[in-house]
């Protein structure tokens, strides 16, 4: 094992343990441990920094950016205000209802949208009804967390909501429909169980008042809160057109003219705030969560050091060497999928495994391997706060929205309450993910594989 | 039937997008629904002290005297011709029947930091665009020959009143002189009889008129 396996590993994982123990100095730590990187990577001769720079998936990014315009454009048109009203009245302000319809909202909001627009939709709202129920930390850390792990449910059922999806989509893996499909049943059936299990074993509402006085005053709180809030259609209607015409770019532009998924994202949250330039251009200058770019921009610099040191090649040759079956291979690869996405994040993970994963779809039902792996990759992003993109912003939003138990005392949601959420969601989507590969293979002959020109190109070379 | 341990949290975030005057309506109205006086008994005993202007409506309601019906039309008489009108510190409630009262008036509203901080786009989501946000720093721009300062009395004892602290930041002898009008508007039926935590007392003196029952 060479020098750069160790250090540059090390620096990655100290900072991630750091970030977590200090969640207050995290964007700092992640930035100085992405400077350390850059220096130990060009002394160690592995990469020099523009090297590294130039590795950072700026797609994402741009998707990042780009969507959370979006969502304050809708924001600013008083969307989620009436959201608001319409989420109160459908859980009745009551605790375990507003964990349900809550989560059940962001997986199918999740789907459409990018999850981190949707969090940011959302989230807010929820504090709201959180601060009046008079919350324990315990029902925060599950209602913020299961929020969290729906949303990348909905973002892996649907070849659009979830950057890992879109580079399937995009890179011709699997045709819109296909993945379609397979994903959203599976993701369906994970969001379920997971509820099932919050609700019915772990029960967080538990010490949270649930009297129908409490009800009766959230509801005319928050609906005296949004009292005469109106649609602003002249801003609604230029971001729900722009999203839409992005939603059908992403679904029907073919591959290979080469207009990616980030450039659709740019020029359609571009058109939108053109369309409202008064306002697009107040958004564009204070509008762009920095915090969260930076972090991920930060958290990408060091995976792309890891990277160089071949620590990803070394696992892709170690799975396809192992003296085991194709299909012991494949769940192999989906558990290892899922625990590198815990710790490097979907982005990244998803780049440095989708190499072992096409070597893998050239024996065995591509689908079983694209979407095993989307699931896993889910699965993965649920483990650790820090795992998803989503993840840092949630933390970010519930720390400004200063949520306090009955008795005064701050409630956070760091690393350490999402935890257990993270684990409970990372075994049912894991388990979820390999019984949906076991399946797909088990149904191999009868199985429909709706491939893109590029995939099977790939298979049949 | 008890008063939910999250009352305390609750009203607090209602009085910060609300008002202490509109959200101690509303908590009265709604806990009388709920649980009758006895629950108005006891939402007095918990929380009135800490919140006075609740405490008022609440032994007003107890007294048999619901709050009022809110009624601008004297506001705006007071008011007088000022196309533009900057209201210092929120009562949600009164603020909708002026912006329905004043359809063609500019209204500014301030806010400053009186302990309670509720979100600012949300509460001016409700005016429709009608009411703009103004700092602090940005109330000269506001002053005017045909310009109103407004704030919320909340009763007065002697030669004095009880505002909202932004008044105090808002309305010195400088700034004073630069408004046509300054006018009160009293949201209360009578004067606290509890220590006005959350306000600030202030002389009645430069009023130009104080509206109210």
């Amino acid at each position: 094992m060479t020098a750069a396996r160790v250090i540059l590993p090390g620096i990655l994982m100290t900072a991630l343990a750091l970030q977590a123990l200090l969640p207050k100095r995290r964007v700092l730590i992640v930035t100085c441990g992405a400077g350390l990187s850059c220096l130990a990577a060009t002394l160690l001769g592995i990469a020099t920094t523009p090297a590294l720079l130039a590795e950072v998936p700026w797609n994402v990014l741009v998707i990042l950016v780009a969507l959370g315009l979006l969502s304050s454009m809708l924001a600013e048109a008083g969307l989620f205000d009436r959201l608001a009203v319409i989420a109160t009245r459908a859980s009745r302000a009551d605790a375990v209802r507003a964990l349900a319809v809550f989560a059940v909202v962001m997986y199918v909001v999740s789907g459409v949208v990018n999850n981190i627009t949707a969090l940011v939709l959302v989230l807010p709202v929820l504090h709201v009804l959180l601060k009046l129920a008079g919350p324990r930390q315990r029902y925060v850390s599950w209602t913020v967390g299961v929020l969290l792990v729906a949303c990348n449910l909905g973002g892996a059922a649907t070849p659009i909501g979830d950057f890992p999806a879109i580079l399937l989509l995009s890179g011709g893996r699997l045709t819109f429909v296909g993945y379609l499909q397979r994903a959203a049943p599976a993701t369906a059936v994970a969001l379920a169980v997971l509820l099932a299990i919050v609700l019915v074993v772990v029960r967080p509402a538990r010490g949270v008042a649930r009297d129908p006085i409490s009800a009766q005053l959230t509801r005319a709180i928050v609906l005296a809160m949004h009292r005469r809030v109106a649609l602003d259609r002249r801003t609604f209607v230029p971001a729900v057109v722009s999203l839409a015409l992005m939603l059908a770019a992403w679904t029907l532009l073919p591959a290979s003219w080469g207009i990616t998924p980030e450039l659709v994202c740019w020029l359609g949250v571009g058109l939108a705030l053109a369309l409202r330039h008064r306002l697009g251009e107040k958004l564009v200058r204070s509008g762009i969560d920095s915090e969260a770019t930076l972090f991920l921009l930060s958290l990408f610099v060091m995976v792309a050091a890891v990277r160089r040191a071949g620590v990803f090649e070394a696992v892709a040759r170690s799975i396809q060497t192992l003296p085991i079956s194709p299909t012991g291979q494949l769940v192999v690869f989906l558990l290892v999928a899922g625990l590198v996405t815990g710790i490097f994040s979907a982005g990244p993970s998803m780049a440095a495994l989708l190499d072992v994963a096409d070597s893998l779809a050239r024996r065995l039902p591509p689908h079983a391997v694209y979407v095993g792996l989307a699931l896993a990759v889910c699965a993965g992003s649920s483990l650790f706060l820090t795992a998803a993109t989503s993840g840092p912003l949630a933390q970010a939003i519930t720390e400004r929205a200063n949520l306090r138990d009955p008795e005064g005392r701050p409630l956070r949601f760091g690393f350490s309450d999402f935890l257990p959420v993270g684990l409970v969601s990372f075994c049912v989507i894991e388990a979820t993910a390999i019984a949906y590969a076991l399946l797909a293979l088990r149904c191999r002959p009868r199985a429909h594989v709706h491939l893109g020109t590029s995939a099977a190109r790939n298979l049949v070379r | 039937m008890t008063l939910p341990v999250s009352a305390p949290a609750a009203f607090r975030l209602a009085a910060a997008e609300l008002g202490m005057c509109s959200a101690a309506r509303l908590f009265t109205s709604e806990l009388l629904a709920a649980g009758g006086t006895a629950l108005l008994v006891e939402a007095r005993e918990q929380l009135g002290s800490d919140y006075p202007v609740l405490d008022l409506v609440l032994s007003e309601a107890l007294e048999g005297r619901p709050a009022p019906a809110i009624d601008a039309t004297e506001i705006v008489r007071a008011l007088g011709t000022a196309t533009t009108v900057l209201v210092v510190g929120l009562e949600a409630f009164f603020l909708d029947a002026l912006v329905s009262a004043l359809r063609d008036a500019r209204l500014g509203l301030v806010l400053g930091e009186g302990g309670l901080e509720g979100d600012l786009r949300r509460i001016l989501a409700n005016f429709g665009g009608r009411v703009e946000e103004v700092r602090m720093g940005e109330i000269q721009r506001w002053a005017g020959r045909k310009s109103a300062l407004l704030t919320f009395v909340y009763g007065s004892v002697g030669a004095n009143a009880y505002v909202s602290p932004a008044w105090l930041r808002v309305a010195g002898p400088d700034v004073r002189t630069q408004f046509r009008t300054l006018v009160g508007w009293n949201v209360l039926a009578r004067p606290m009889t509890l220590y006005p935590r959350w306000l600030a007392e202030t002389p009645s003196e430069p009023f130009s008129r104080v509206v109210g029952p």
